[in-house]
């Protein structure tokens, strides 16, 4: 399995990037090549983090003795003051981590789950058209679980959309494909900021919200009537120390995305960026969200979904019930 | 709870198996029977300054001049006092060379004759100016500061613009000895390039020069005797003592012997612990938690490790014998009283 751990922009050549994925300390940067390169933020020699390092010709030099490594397999590739003709042995090496980019985003394998090509799970939509992107990054201090569920039951706590006012009227159902979770909710065109609970699904807009739990990854569609994308967005939410994540995200815009808008909408939304995914959580509208589809992520593990159904309440004594003795004879 | 993700390396490798002679956990071990030089003695006054030795707190203060450190506030004796004290609450203490020297571990070895010799410092501590004194924090176990002392091969990039570590120089080479006590680190350099420090606020105006190093680690205390000697030019003597205030932090007051030396160089050198020591904690601050965290992970190492190396070993080796009980001084630890001509004084 792929699992992202940065957008590319934040991996500039020339320059070093720490990431981490849950306690796993990780330094990144760009080989000759421009190739992503992924290795443990921990100096072999004396575990000073590699990311105080300097990228030199495409390879890392440690800050604290000046090892320098290559970022493909790790190896140790120079030691300061060594004489020209002694060896450096093999078993001088940093960890090196298998890693692809794809579509904007640098993923990291996860063991033993055999990560193919065909598994990005960060990308626009297919046959999706898109004329600008947007990206960004943060961290939270919520957990990645936490986020991923506050994603499914209010993203307007997580994140905005200039002129758009994103509501709670779920249309329809929780839906699964793949082990990702799918809900529709209603979304209007407004600049007054009402409160959500009060929008009422009269609005001709949707916002489609897909969490993908085993990747940690949200996707994100807004969609007009004809259930046309307006503007996509992928938010990779990636397990950081402390219960801290890591929010890397890009959000795709149609040409077409203001066109529905009121006349006034448009011209003030018109002006800066239209997305923007929050740094900061507020905790006490974290706390005061109320579970709604996000139950369906703990009800089955989404791993099983495919072979268990997710498991629900039978009520096996209806008619029991139905027939006892009623109300008349209580009253 | 935060998910864990294990991640798939990108070479299939065998994981090297952990040795248990390779542990190293500078944070566990903690050797007394020791003088620690607490605190500069012209920092110690009427109002108590409280340090640490380890765990164990510490109060400087002055009565009638006299030097007291105490377990307790002056006037405010209430809880029972530690064996450190021997349950009287006054830690022995005494001062020589400019600090306050105070006694860590059994109070009946305390024994004067323990202090360190410091050959270029007066015993008496009289006419140390200020001006060689500074104070320098290390945010890690101090055990790791003196590795980074004892290892030359870092200067160059963490403090090339001070020490000018650029150009080749004819010959470097390093050597060390020890005791069961001590460490003892040499390294000469012929022909090396005078840094423009030297050049220029010295006044050596040749190009090249010969320079010799000898760095003297008292393994206890982590009292460490510097005698870094150029010529042409000066020596420029100096002890750095890297106290641990806990098993993550220490603390270093150092004294600079800069009677050679012209001005400003001699006034100016001393400063430039506060450039070159916070290049240093850079490093050593983030060492720290990796070492609490996974001591069985074994370092790689160069030859220029050597002296690193036995560093580790001589620790554990006097770690081993005092969680048997066993505080002595060894007979061995005599060889390394000829201060004077380890540190090459003489010639
Ligand atoms: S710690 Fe990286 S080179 Fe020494
Ligand atoms: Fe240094």
């Amino acid at each position: 399995m792929w699992f992202p751990v940065a957008g590319s922009e934040q991996v500039k050549a020339g320059e070093v990037y720490a990431a981490q994925v849950g306690d796993q300390e990780l330094v990144l940067f760009r080989n000759g090549g421009g190739d992503i390169c992924v290795l443990e933020d921990r100096c072999p020699h004396r575990r000073v983090p590699l990311s105080l390092g300097k990228v030199i010709d495409g390879q890392l030099r440690c800050a604290y003795h000046g090892w320098t490594f290559d970022g493909k397999d790790g190896h140790c590739v120079a030691i300061p003051n060594l004489d020209d003709a002694e060896h450096i042995p093999a078993s001088l090496c940093a960890t090196a981590f298998r890693t692809a980019e794809f579509a904007g985003f640098i993923y990291v394998a996860v063991a033993g789950e055999g990560a193919g090509d065909e598994e990005f799970p960060c990308y626009p939509p297919a046959g999706f058209h898109y004329e600008k992107i947007d990206s960004g990054c943060a961290v939270v201090s919520v957990s990645s679980q936490e986020y991923l569920a506050a994603m499914l039951d209010g993203p307007h706590i997580l994140l905005a959309i200039r002129g758009i006012n994103i509501s709670d009227f779920y249309i329809g159902d929780v839906t699964r494909e793949g082990g990702c979770l799918s809900v529709d909710r209603t979304a209007i065109w407004t600049l007054k900021a009402k409160p959500h609970e009060k929008l009422w699904g009269l609005s001709t807009l949707a916002l489609r919200t897909q969490v993908c739990p085993d990747q940690s990854v949200v996707r994100l569609q807004l969609l007009d009537a004809g259930e046309e994308i307006l503007l996509a967005a992928v938010i990779a939410v990636v397990p950081g120390k402390r219960g801290t994540s890591q929010l890397h995200w890009r959000c795709y815009y149609s040409p077409n995305y203001l066109r529905s808008a009121p006349r006034g909408v448009r011209l003030r939304a018109a002006r800066g960026a239209p997305f923007d995914v929050f740094a900061a959580v507020n905790g006490q509208r974290l706390a005061d969200l109320m579970a709604g589809p996000s139950v369906e992520l703990t009800v089955s593990g989404s791993t099983e979904a495919d072979s268990a159904p997710a498991e629900r309440i039978v009520l096996s004594d209806v008619s029991e019930v139905e027939t006892s003795p009623t109300t008349e004879e209580n009253l | 709870m935060q998910r864990q993700l294990i991640l798939e390396p990108a070479v299939d490798r065998p994981q090297r198996k952990a040795h248990a002679q390779d542990a190293w956990l500078p944070m566990e071990i903690e050797l007394r029977d020791t003088w620690f030089p607490l605190a500069h003695s012209n920092h110690v006054g009427e109002t108590p300054v409280r340090r640490a030795m380890h765990r164990q707190t510490a109060y400087l203060w002055r009565d009638r001049g006299q030097a007291m450190a105490t377990e307790f506030l002056p006037g405010q004796r209430s809880k029972a006092f530690s064996p450190f004290t021997a349950g009287t609450g006054y830690y022995p203490c005494c001062e020589y060379f400019g600090y306050l020297w105070v006694w860590y571990g059994n109070p009946e070895h305390a024994d004067e004759a323990l202090i360190p010799d410091i050959p270029f410092l007066p015993r008496d501590g009289v006419g140390i100016p200020n001006y060689m004194r500074t104070s320098v924090r290390f945010d890690g176990n101090a055990l790791l500061s003196v590795e980074n002392l004892l290892d030359l091969t870092h200067a160059d990039f963490l403090h090339g613009e001070v020490i000018g570590g650029e150009g080749e120089a004819e010959s470097d080479e390093i050597s060390f000895d020890h005791t069961s006590e001590t460490l003892t680190r040499v390294r000469h350099v012929v022909g090396k390039p005078v840094s423009p420090v030297m050049r220029w606020l010295g006044g050596v105006r040749a190009k090249y020069q010969e320079f010799r190093s000898t760095l003297h680690v008292h393994l206890r205390s982590n009292v460490c005797i510097s005698y870094p000697r150029f010529r042409p030019g000066f020596d420029i003597p100096n002890i750095q003592t890297f106290v641990p205030s806990g098993p993550y932090r220490s603390r270093v007051d150092q004294i600079f012997s800069l009677g050679d030396a012209p001005t400003p160089f001699r006034q100016l050198m001393p400063r430039m612990a506060y450039v070159v020591g916070p290049q240093d904690n850079a490093v050593v601050r983030p060492q720290n938690p990796r070492y609490r965290a996974a001591p069985l992970r074994p370092d790689q190492h160069s030859r220029f490790d050597a002296p690193g190396v036995r560093y580790r070993y001589l620790m554990k080796k006097l770690w081993q014998r005092q969680q048997t009980g066993d505080y002595r001084y060894l007979p061995d630890a005599k060889d390394a009283s000829d201060v004077r001509s380890l540190l090459g004084m003489d010639g």
